[in-house]
């Protein structure tokens, strides 16, 4: 009897295993792309975003912040380059106090640390990815811009560099009289996404020949994201609720990854976000 | 300096809103083929049967007469321009159409075959492969070595297993249907080469740790061969063209994504055209 048992769940066990391992829990990601509150200045453009650290500010990050922890984020990601890339860890968060606040306007602290903070997450981890020594760059715009004016283009870039000076000029305006909460809303809408993706893929354009700087710079930013992407990969665990605190430019890719990937589900911020 | 740029903005932008709507957009049909005479030169290759034969050449004059209809005005082909300032296609000139009774390239069979049909002179070749002292398009070997090292390797070769089967399907299934139904099949919307192939490649962001990422080097290498093609294309598209850009299926997904992403472009199904379903 043992015998012919033993035979027939030979023959059964490969779609017993089969259906019985569980389908892993999908992994769910906010991407919430951010502008820089403490105006590092690091990008082609910068807005220049009042202090965040008044109590006005304060007392709506707190909201945006409230809002956001009705997701249960399991887990939360920022723009950093990890020191130790066997864990992803964000180094700086353990040392991380409320009073940091009031004096470090950066939104990896006022957004993700706060956030981590208030939830009692251990799970901050810096997945960034930047330029490295005799690699070519993530964001060669110096090519884009030489050849642009080397080859008559330099009126039509000029235009695209207005299109941005313009949109940050709104942001700017806006801050003294919309929430921190609505202007990270109106940064992640899907027009707003869509508007980044094409100024992109409008980059394209600037190049003649086999050399092609406008197509090169869209790569290297599509590269860059892929890299940071499978940062996220090697942390997230099944059913884990992912908070992705970053630079709104890399808003499209890092979602279209998330929604590209199998066992990822991409959450919108909109849904979170305080409407007030 | 930002605010001279607002300023500047301020001035600038009705004009270069108005300059940004092209009279009319370029639309593209991105058609993927299988490669009909087997080159070999993929990581997975179907067998294709010779198409030379009389019943495939009426299945071939099919998809052409089908295609014609979306009345071309350049056609795009997966071949490198001798001369990139201009990206023509110096072979095109000299076709004859007993060509295709001897060369079962796809450029020719479908390419050619629709370009003459349709009365297009202007055929592009705006391919991109690897350069010399370049890192390479396709960097699998890292993946492999990298799959090897850290015990993965049986990972990495299942990860082929859809593209494998996709392919033993097409394979079995050409010899009871007609080209132009299978090709209407790869291009599908929603089909494993249109929009699961980007999800294949997105598996392949699993293979590496730390910092030291072969998969999604290999991904976003893939992406930029992809960007410097539509590039090209975007270098000899004129306003209210209608071209068909015809590459291997594995180009699918990305040409299709720059086709409808790309303000002033548009993407054109080829299954509103081939006839057969």
């Amino acid at each position: 009897m043992l015998k012919i048992l033993a035979a027939v769940a030979a023959l059964v066990l490969p779609t017993a295993v089969l259906a019985q391992t569980p389908v892993p829990e999908p992994v769910e990601v906010m991407i919430l792309g951010s502008y820089h509150m403490g105006n590092p200045g690091q990008d082609v453009h910068n807005a220049r975003i009042d202090p965040v650290t008044t109590p006005e500010k304060q007392a709506q990050l707190e909201a945006v912040a409230e809002g956001l922890a009705r997701f249960r984020p399991t887990a939360v990601a920022v723009e950093r380059i990890a020191r130790d890339q066997a864990t992803m860890l964000d180094h700086r968060y353990p040392a991380f106090t409320p009073a940091d606040l009031l004096t470090n306007p950066d939104e990896r602290v006022q957004l993700g640390y706060r956030l981590a903070h208030r939830l009692g997450l251990e799970r901050v981890y810096a997945i960034d990815e930047q330029d490295r020594e005799g690699q070519p760059s993530y964001f060669p715009f110096g090519d884009v811009q030489s050849w642009a004016e080397a080859n008559g283009g330099g009126e039509r870039l000029g235009a695209m560099h207005g299109e941005i000076a313009a949109m940050l000029a709104d942001l700017e305006q806006r801050q003294a009289t919309e929430t921190v909460g609505q202007l990270l809303a109106r940064t992640n809408t899907a027009e707003r996404v869509q508007w980044d993706q094409g100024f992109y893929a409008r980059l394209m354009s600037f190049g003649a020949g086999d050399d092609q700087p406008g197509a090169v710079l869209n790569a290297r930013w599509y590269a860059r994201n892929a890299q940071i992407f499978a940062r996220l990969l090697q942390v997230a665990r099944p059913g884990d609720r992912i908070v992705v605190i970053y630079g709104s430019g890399h808003n499209y890719w890092l979602r279209q990854m998330v929604e590209t990937t199998p066992g990822f589900r991409l959450v919108q911020p909109a849904d979170y976000l305080p409407k007030g | 300096m930002l605010k001279i740029l607002a300023a500047f903005a301020v001035l600038v932008l009705p004009s270069a809103a108005l300059a940004q709507t092209p009279a009319e957009p370029v639309q593209v049909m991105v058609l993927g083929v299988p490669h009909l005479d087997n080159p070999g030169r993929d990581l997975h290759n179907a067998t294709i049967d010779p198409v030379t034969t009389p019943a495939k050449q009426a299945e071939l004059a099919r998809i052409a007469a089908d295609l014609a209809r979306f009345r071309p005005t350049a056609i795009a082909l997966e071949k490198v321009a001798a001369d990139p300032s201009t990206m023509i296609d110096v072979r095109f000139p000299d076709y004859r159409p007993e060509w295709l009774l001897s060369q079962p390239d796809e450029r020719v069979q479908i390419g050619y075959r629709l370009a003459a049909l349709a009365g297009v002179d202007r055929v592009y070749a705006v391919d991109e492969k690897d350069r010399e002292g370049q890192p390479s398009y396709f960097p699998y070997g890292a993946v492999a070595a990298w799959a090897d090292a850290n015990g993965r390797a049986d990972d990495l070769q299942a990860l082929g297993g859809a593209a494998r089967d996709f392919l033993a399907d097409i394979e079995r299934r050409q010899r009871t249907e007609t080209l132009g139904r299978l090709l209407a099949e790869v291009n599908a919307p929603g089909a494993p080469m249109t929009t699961d192939n980007a999800r294949m490649y997105y598996r392949f962001l699993q293979f590496g740790s730390g910092d030291d990422l072969p998969g999604a080097e290999l991904n976003g290498r893939w992406y930029t061969r992809n960007a410097l093609i539509f590039a090209k294309l975007m270098q000899v598209a004129r306003p209210g063209d209608r071209i068909v850009l015809m590459f291997g299926a594995g180009h699918a997904y990305w040409l299709r994504h720059f086709a409808s992403t790309t303000p002033g472009y548009q993407l054109v199904e080829p299954t509103d055209y081939l006839s057969e379903r």
